[in-house]
């Protein structure tokens, strides 16, 4: 037998996660994230589910989502095995709709993925941001990179992002907004990057949310204001006008601004 | 009981996955560390240590080296001519099953569906797809 087996028991999870590098050397090595691996880690979140509270929180970064993504992304539990703990909980799945819908989004994209392999990489529709593809750049700016944009929001959440692999969707979805439509960068660039940095990146569930705020995949461009980010961040987030200029507006002075060719 | 053959990838890293279930701990598992694949996924560093620490919970045999070679490798050398795969969506995934195709029998195993359909649900907009998933994951 000439094919070489790996290590699978180790003293600690840092000689684990070195072993894993010295394994992969085409990977830039970092620290391992806060969220372990396993089965145990998934029934853990699992156990702590709170539905009800979810459809009513969901939206703040401090409220009461599950993390489950990364378990669910790898199969280490399924989409039905979250629903029916969900619904034992509630009894009426009524009380727990968002709950649910949220599962069937993760359903949906990779049905999508299924029928379209073509739509992950390429605009499914045009944007309707009065922008063509072409004005879009197609490289990450190195200050969204670093974290270090005019924007110290936006810099917390792409820190909570490299730090941890693991990163709120509602703050996904003020960062991918961001980098598309304030830096007019392409979604595809974006895409990219952020799934380089997450633990439960997907092509379809990835890919296709930055569609869908790029407006290649919906009707029209998501877009946020500072004072959206201020209800629904916690003190922890640097909201101030003076650090987030570039966010503060209304919606429709910031649309003004950011597509002023759209119609 | 009859031992098989079975490879896992990263998209069902689960104990409970069909693929497995049933099927007792006689059965071989294995995970091809693919530089190739993983590379190409764009998976960071984070994310490898993640699968790598569900794989050693899992028990699993982990293989360093190109998935399909190693494996029509090894069943070759063990005898066995069927090799038991999870189903993926992923077209690198469902691009290597359809090599190991070339040399083994293949049984692909879906995992449990959130939500079943007689016919395929209209996939335009969310909206059009919950319109049909909707009814049947919210009956009590």
């Amino acid at each position: 037998m000439d094919e070489t087996r790996l290590q699978t028991d180790f003293e600690s999870r840092e000689a684990l996660a070195n072993y894993v590098m010295a394994q992969s050397p085409w990977v830039t090595p970092a620290a391992p994230s806060p969220h372990r691996g396993g089965r145990r880690a998934a029934e853990e979140r699992l156990a702590a589910i709170k539905p009800r509270r979810y459809g009513r929180t969901r939206n703040h970064l401090d409220g009461d989502v599950t993390r489950l993504s990364p378990y669910i992304r790898h199969g280490v539990v399924s989409l039905r095995e979250v629903y029916e703990r969900a619904v034992e909980l509630v009894t009426n799945p009524e009380r727990c709709e968002k709950f649910i819908q949220e599962l069937a989004w993760r359903d949906y994209w990779q049905r999508v993925y299924a029928a379209h392999p073509e739509w992950i990489w390429s605009s499914i529709e045009p944007y309707k941001t009065g922008w063509s593809e072409a004005e879009y750049a197609p490289t990450l700016p190195e200050d969204v990179r670093a974290g270090e944009t005019p924007s110290a929001c936006i810099n917390s959440f792409i820190h909570t992002l490299c730090d941890t692999g693991y990163l709120h969707n509602h703050a996904r979805m003020y960062l991918a907004s961001y980098v598309v439509h304030w830096r007019r960068v392409s979604w595809q660039a974006g895409a990219k990057w952020m799934m380089a940095q997450l633990l439960d990146g997907d092509p379809a569930s990835n890919n296709l949310s930055w569609q869908w705020v790029a407006s290649t995949f919906s009707r029209k461009p998501y877009i946020f204001n500072l004072e959206n980010v201020r209800r629904y961040t916690g003190a922890s987030i640097d909201t101030r006008t003076e650090t987030n200029r570039e966010l503060d507006g209304s919606y429709a002075d910031l649309s003004s601004r950011l597509f002023p060719h759209r119609r | 009981m009859e031992k098989r053959f079975v490879w896992i990838h990263e998209d069902a890293l689960g104990d409970d996955h069909p693929v497995r279930r049933g099927a007792g701990s006689v059965d071989e598992v294995w995970f091809v560390w693919d530089e190739h694949h993983l590379e190409s996924m764009g998976y960071g560093a984070k994310r490898l240590v993640f699968i790598y620490e569900t794989l050693c919970e899992m028990g699993v045999s982990i293989v360093k080296g190109r998935t399909a070679t190693v494996l029509t490798r090894y069943a070759a050398q063990q005898g066995y001519d069927t090799i038991w795969v999870p189903e993926s969506v992923n077209p690198a995934l469902q691009a290597i099953t359809e090599d190991l195709r070339a040399e083994l029998r293949v049984e692909v195993v879906a995992d449990t569906p959130l939500v079943q359909f007689e016919r395929p649900p209209n996939l335009r907009r969310f909206f059009s797809y919950w319109k049909t998933a909707g009814p049947r994951l919210m009956r009590p």
